[in-house]
């Protein structure tokens, strides 16, 4: 560091050290926390209700994996397959492509998509670009990787027996016709 | 295997009030270098730390916490300038009195010159001298929270340091 930048230091922390936050976390944070984790299990309650009602609407998609903030009376996105098989961040490359060839090779398989974690945050940014507080802050890797498979006519996505592999973080379910649902008026 | 958005309500608050402990302090200090204001900073720090805690299932690595806080301040930041760009251009239309209450350059003083040419520079450089100078970080890290290159941040830093330099040696003496 030369003289100027150790001059830059200095001034630094004479005018920001003074400057400190409250030390325990201020209620008014907790309170607005907890309304919008609230909001959160609203909508993950209400993807469930209708999943085991066998309703055609599901949110589960809605804004990816517990960023829905969706209330009821909301539209919400289904995707246009019939599973999506969320990998770990610990999945190697190997574990994934193991997975990727097993699904490839299921009878019950008509398809199978791999999406990365970068494909899966653009794809993210399009569907709400007119919504950028629900991206502007991710950091580009936070979506995880997964498998979007669709299935042969007549298998039921619930029964599918998804080959077992320590690749999978979690697997969701659809049914129903894709696109952005909204509860009738 | 369907996963539902149930929060551990108790253990998420309890994660969010200890890393609020161990973030909140910098964090405020980079959103008064961005705002000049105290309480807005404050209130720009808390804004983050709600967006962080409903996020919580998005962000893994606990070590990358406080670059996404860092980098949703620099966003909320960014978003008050933006407003208050525009609330003044509304208030100057709206103003008839032609003469303006003094800007703070009128008033600095030749020990303020250095803190006021900081203030002045633009937003990410700010961020940078910021992360270099006050908190130390490897450009690496701080490449990381802008989300850019380790070329990009040079960059930033270089042009910072020369309008630092300019600024200060035009100072009077």
């Amino acid at each position: 560091m030369n003289g100027f930048e150790k001059q830059l230091a200095d001034e630094l922390h004479e005018r920001l050290d003074g400057v400190h936050s409250a030390m325990e976390l201020p209620p008014t944070v907790a309170r607005r926390a907890r309304r919008g984790r609230r909001l959160t299990a609203a909508a993950g309650m209400m993807t469930l209700v209708m999943l085991i009602g066998g309703g055609g609407w599901f949110g589960a998609a809605a804004l990816d994996r517990g960023t829905d903030v969706a209330a009821p009376g909301q539209c919400l996105y289904r995707p246009d397959h019939d599973l999506t098989i969320y990998l770990g961040d610990w999945a190697t490359k190997q574990m994934v492509d193991e997975l990727g060839t097993l699904l490839s090779g299921s009878e019950e398989v008509e398809e199978v998509t791999y999406v990365s974690k970068k494909r899966a945050f653009a794809e993210f940014k399009e569907r709400y670009k007119d919504q950028p507080e629900f991206y502007e802050d991710l950091p580009r890797d936070a979506l995880p990787a997964r498998f979007d498979v669709e299935l042969q006519d007549g298998v039921d996505p619930s029964e599918f027996a998804a080959v077992a592999s320590g690749a999978i973080e979690e697997v969701r379910f659809y049914g129903g016709p894709a696109g952005i649902l909204c509860p009738e008026e | 295997m369907v996963a539902g958005g149930r929060a551990a309500t108790a253990p998420a608050e309890s994660r969010l009030a200890s890393l609020y402990r161990a973030h909140a302090p910098d964090s405020v200090r980079l959103a008064y270098l961005l705002t000049g204001d105290r309480r807005a900073a404050e209130d720009l720090v808390q804004d983050a730390f709600v967006r962080l805690a409903s996020r919580f299932q998005d962000l893994r690595d606990p070590a990358r916490v406080g670059g996404y806080l860092y980098r949703t301040i620099l966003n909320l930041a960014r978003g008050r300038h933006r407003r208050r760009v525009v609330e003044r251009r509304y208030l100057s239309r709206r103003s008839t009195d032609a003469t303006s209450t003094p800007a703070p350059d009128d008033e600095i003083t030749n020990r303020d010159i250095l803190w006021h040419a900081i203030s002045s520079l633009p937003e990410r450089q700010r961020a940078v001298v910021f992360f270099r100078y006050y908190q130390d970080l490897p450009e690496r890290d701080v490449a990381e929270i802008l989300s850019c290159s380790v070329g990009a941040v040079k960059s930033l830093n270089l042009r910072a340091m020369k309008k630092l330099r300019e600024m200060v040696g035009g100072a009077p003496s």
